[in-house]
């Protein structure tokens, strides 16, 4: 009986011993040996990793007026594995998304656990589906980048692409700026789909920067509408404007027609994305005799008081004939500038050396970029002095056989503007923290280039004396007489060259006779320069002159900028006394 | 004579901690039931105490995730009024508007703002 207890005791004891070593054993096997794989198993069971997307930093102009903002929408998602039947979520849903029904199965037919539906739809549509959403379709909070002020500005913004990185322009400049770094925080699940934050939780939006611009939206409203009047009254091909502050270099607005809407970016072909002011080279032609004859002063190779002989309309260098449009006999050096005689431009800059010329031309800042702030900005082609030719020589002087870009001409006419100093052209006033701290410059991590907004230094270039000199033979250039007439405005002294270039043909191999740019590039007030504006027109075919369908848009955008500037027409100007208004203020 | 858990214990040493000694302390503290339910009451009470600001902290943590979320809407919806101001009132449209329901059109021959010195001086 005893043996008996004893053996059951033993039995129990024995059976107890073995079924604690087996759960100590599983045990060890669980904590020990899988303990990390099951940690982590567990963990994305019961949490998981929300990421803040930032949000895209906003561009506005310089009032403030918003440019560029990212907006908050919904994008539809959908989990195939959680849905009850694909074939019936797609009849309710394509109608409603707009999707073709075959399309909209195969995608909830999928093997994966995520898959998009569509995204960025209409928030009124993302509110009502949202009361009946069926099982396993769900909603992303995204954002959607909105341009307010539509096709103005829209090659020089760009655009983002569908996961809000830059693609065009100042959004694809600026992406490291704009777009911030994701910042993640954990959750932990909860029964009811509940969430609680666990750690890491950002105490404010992740940071991204906001770009404060030096455009003027009304400027550049304005600019838009006139060139675009001009490039179709011309029945042109297209055309640019830029209108730049004069002291500082602050870009005020930068147009092309045709333009295209950044919003529906995707109805536009490629050319439509181009900042042709500053991505396109053109050869400007007479308004780069103004560089010709600022070199020429300043080196001392020709005085005021001096005659050139036009050799009558036609003159022969190096096997080549150089013409003027008009003939002259001898012309004094305004009048070489105020007829735009090509002879006595080449005439003028054949007596600078190639190398000093080319020296003049390059501290001009043609041949290298602006560095405006402008995306993609080209800087220009200018041939070696060591290869010219007598020809290029000669045809470099009066504009041609050189590449610019608009914004280069129109800073090296802002040169005269400035009495003989150099202002870089600047776009981006100032970035804003997500703090709302105004910054100047900011510095990357990780070493990468830092950016600097604002103004920037300028350099003397030339003479104030030869400056000064110029400027009054530009002036000329709008008075009676001139070549550009049309771009005189009433009340306020204008400053400024005309251009009629050539456009030279790689199919043909040579300048075509039927295209031209037309251009006008000048300033005002011109003795205290405010705006300097340069108006440039491809190929048009109502007349080929600058004079004729450039100055005159420069004219409609000068008079109207002076006056959002509050700069009012002076009544001292003569055939001005007309219709003089008394101000109840004075 | 009362028993010690330190019988042998050289008198020069009487005063001094020894580890060994800890698990003979538990389990003459074991011997007494009231200091049994005294302990027992304890770590529940800290339990409780534990979970009580453990859904506290979860409860303030949720309350914190809404009213974040309830800032950010109203940021965005405020930013979206900004927007929609921007849209209504760019150049384009307004310029617009007031050529078709005002019958506004931008000055040919701008204001000339001169000074009476300067009026008097021009009719001289």
């Amino acid at each position: 009986m005893i043996y008996s207890f004893k053996i059951r005791l033993l039995t129990i004891v024995g059976l107890v011993a073995v079924s604690l070593v087996i759960a100590l054993g599983r045990s060890f096997q669980l904590q020990v040996l899988e303990g990390a794989h099951l940690e982590k198993l567990a963990q994305s069971q019961q949490q998981r990793t929300v990421v803040l997307e930032p949000k895209r930093g906003r561009i506005t102009d310089r009032n403030g007026r918003i440019l560029a903002i990212s907006i908050p929408v919904k994008s539809l998602y959908a989990n195939p594995k959680e849905l009850e039947s694909a074939q019936q979520t797609a009849r309710i849903l394509a109608p409603r998304l707009g999707l073709s029904y075959h399309k909209l199965k195969r995608k909830l037919s999928s093997k994966r656990s995520f898959v998009w539906l569509k995204r960025r739809i209409d928030p009124e549509l993302a509110k009502a589906l949202e009361k009946q959403l069926p099982k396993g379709i769900g909603f992303v909070d995204e954002f959607r980048r909105y341009y307010p002020q539509r096709s103005e500005g829209g090659q020089m913004l760009g655009f983002t692409g569908i996961d809000s990185q830059g693609l065009e322009g100042l959004e694809y400049q600026y992406e490291s700026l704009l777009k911030g770094k994701p910042q993640g925080y954990i959750v932990e699940k909860e029964g009811t789909y509940r969430t609680v934050p666990l750690k890491g939780y950002p105490e404010r939006p992740p940071e991204q920067f906001s770009l404060q611009l030096t455009i003027d939206s009304r400027i550049q409203h304005l600019t838009e509408k006139h060139i675009a009047q001009g490039v179709i009254e011309a029945q042109a091909d297209r055309g640019t404007a830029i209108v730049m502050d004069s002291s500082s270099g602050a870009i005020l607005a930068v147009a092309s027609y045709p333009g295209f809407d950044p919003n529906r970016y995707r109805q536009f072909s490629r050319a439509h994305f181009l900042n042709r002011a500053v991505t396109s080279g053109y050869e400007p032609g007479s308004t780069f005799k103004i560089i010709t004859l600022s070199a020429a002063l300043s080196e001392g190779l020709i005085s005021v008081d001096q005659n050139f002989d036009c050799e009558n309309g036609e003159y022969k260098v190096g096997g080549h004939r150089i013409r003027d449009v008009k003939k002259h006999q001898q012309l004094s050096l305004l009048q070489v500038l105020k007829k735009s005689s090509n002879i006595c431009a080449a005439k003028i800059g054949m007596r600078l050396s190639p190398h000093v010329f080319q020296d003049y031309i390059k501290n001009f800042g043609f041949g290298s970029r602006p560095d405006s702030g402008l995306a993609a900005e080209a800087p220009g082609k200018l041939l070696p002095a060591k290869k010219w030719t007598a020809v290029d020589h000669a045809s470099i002087s009066f504009g041609q056989g050189i590449l610019v870009s608009p914004l280069q001409m129109l800073v090296a006419i802002n040169v005269f503007a400035n009495r003989g100093k150099l202002v870089t052209p600047f776009t981006v006033q100032h970035a804003i923290d997500a703090s709302g701290n105004s910054l100047n410059q900011i510095d990357p991590p990780g070493g990468s280039e830092s950016y600097r907004f604002g103004p920037k230094e300028s350099k003397r270039i030339i003479e104030p004396q030869v400056a000064d000199l110029v400027r009054e033979f530009m002036i000329s250039v709008t008075q009676e007489g001139g070549t550009a007439r049309r771009a005189s405005i009433e009340g306020y002294q204008v400053a400024g060259k005309t251009g009629t270039s050539q456009v030279y043909d790689p199919k043909l191999g040579r300048y075509s006779k039927t295209q031209y740019v037309a251009s006008f590039g000048g300033f005002t007030p011109a003795k205290d320069p405010r705006v300097s504006i340069l108006v440039l027109i491809r190929n048009p075919r109502k007349s080929l002159y600058g004079g004729v369908v450039a100055a005159p848009v420069f004219r409609e955008i000068a008079r109207k900028t002076m006056l959002i500037q509050k700069v009012f027409p002076e009544p001292s100007q003569p055939n001005d006394q007309e219709s003089i208004r008394v101000s109840r203020n004075d | 004579m009362e028993q010690t858990f330190f019988p042998n214990r050289a008198r020069s040493l009487s005063g001094q901690f020894r580890w060994k000694y800890i698990p003979a302390v538990f389990w003459d503290a074991m011997q007494s039931f009231y200091t049994m339910m005294m302990l027992g009451f304890l770590i529940t009470m800290g339990c409780l105490f534990y979970l009580w600001q453990w859904m506290n902290y979860r409860g303030i943590a949720m309350d914190v995730d809404q009213l974040t979320k309830q800032h950010a809407s109203q940021l965005y919806r405020i930013e979206l009024l900004e927007v929609e101001i921007d849209y209504l009132t760019r150049p384009k449209r307004l310029e617009r508007l007031a050529s078709s329901l005002m019958q506004l059109q931008p000055p040919e021959h701008p204001p000339r703002f001169v000074s009476l010195n300067q009026v008097r001086e021009i009719q001289e």
